[in-house]
């Protein structure tokens, strides 16, 4: 079960080795997005784009614009 | 969005997935560093440092402190930065109380990720000289001013 984090904690996860990823479409995530963030669209999220961007060995945290 | 993309990881076998629910927004709110080719100015890009003051410091020495000028007056912070209130000068307040007795609780405050432009003009229209900016916790950021 995924954990919710607050901005604090996501924080502290970037610093332990954390991988970022925004879920947002193309535009939001070009405009703008969280520095080191990789880009992991819902809409186009399978198994192979997921293996493409990122590494299995670290967690991760995913994001979109807000909690509605 | 995120708790569906954060399931949909796990399924794939990736762990531990964590889900930053509050999102991009509460990020720039907090007035943090983002990357990206088309970056709009925000609140964030014009913050000026604001005069403050302790909860428990006397009006006399909040009004020295604010003698300066060109303020509405002075954001009182407690030890931690977050915004507690404001002590508008001049004052009519007894100069021996603390500025907690004499400030204006809850005063007006916008977040970091506002739009910079817009907010420029909507002071300019209203004739405002100078708005507050927080994060989402409260914590002071700094001003705008124009």
């Amino acid at each position: 079960m995924p954990t919710v984090v607050t901005r604090e904690a996501l924080r502290e996860l970037i610093h332990e080795g954390a991988q970022l990823a925004e879920v947002l479409g193309d535009d939001e995530y070009t405009e703008e997005h969280l520095p080191g963030a990789v880009h992991l669209p819902l809409t186009r999220l399978t198994a192979g784009l997921a293996e493409r961007v990122l590494e299995r060995r670290r967690p991760v945290v995913v994001y979109c614009w807000d909690a509605l | 969005m995120s708790p569906r993309a954060a399931w949909r990881l796990e399924r794939f076998g990736y762990g531990p997935v964590y889900d930053y629910a509050p999102g991009k927004v509460d990020w720039l709110a907090a007035g943090l560093p983002t990357e990206g080719a088309k970056r709009q100015r925000r609140a964030v890009d014009a913050l000026e440092e604001p005069l403050t003051c302790g909860p428990t410091t006397t009006v006399a020495e909040a009004v020295e402190t604010g003698s300066s000028g060109g303020t509405p007056g002075l954001l009182v912070v407690n030890d931690e930065g977050i915004l507690l209130g404001l002590l508008r000068l001049p004052t009519d307040a007894s100069p021996h109380v603390t500025v907690e007795e004499a400030m204006e609780p809850g005063p007006v405050t916008l977040r970091a990720n506002e739009p910079l432009d817009p907010l420029l003009e909507h002071m300019a229209e209203g004739g405002v000289t100078e708005v507050v900016v927080t994060t989402p916790d409260g914590q002071l950021l700094g001003v705008i001013r124009r």
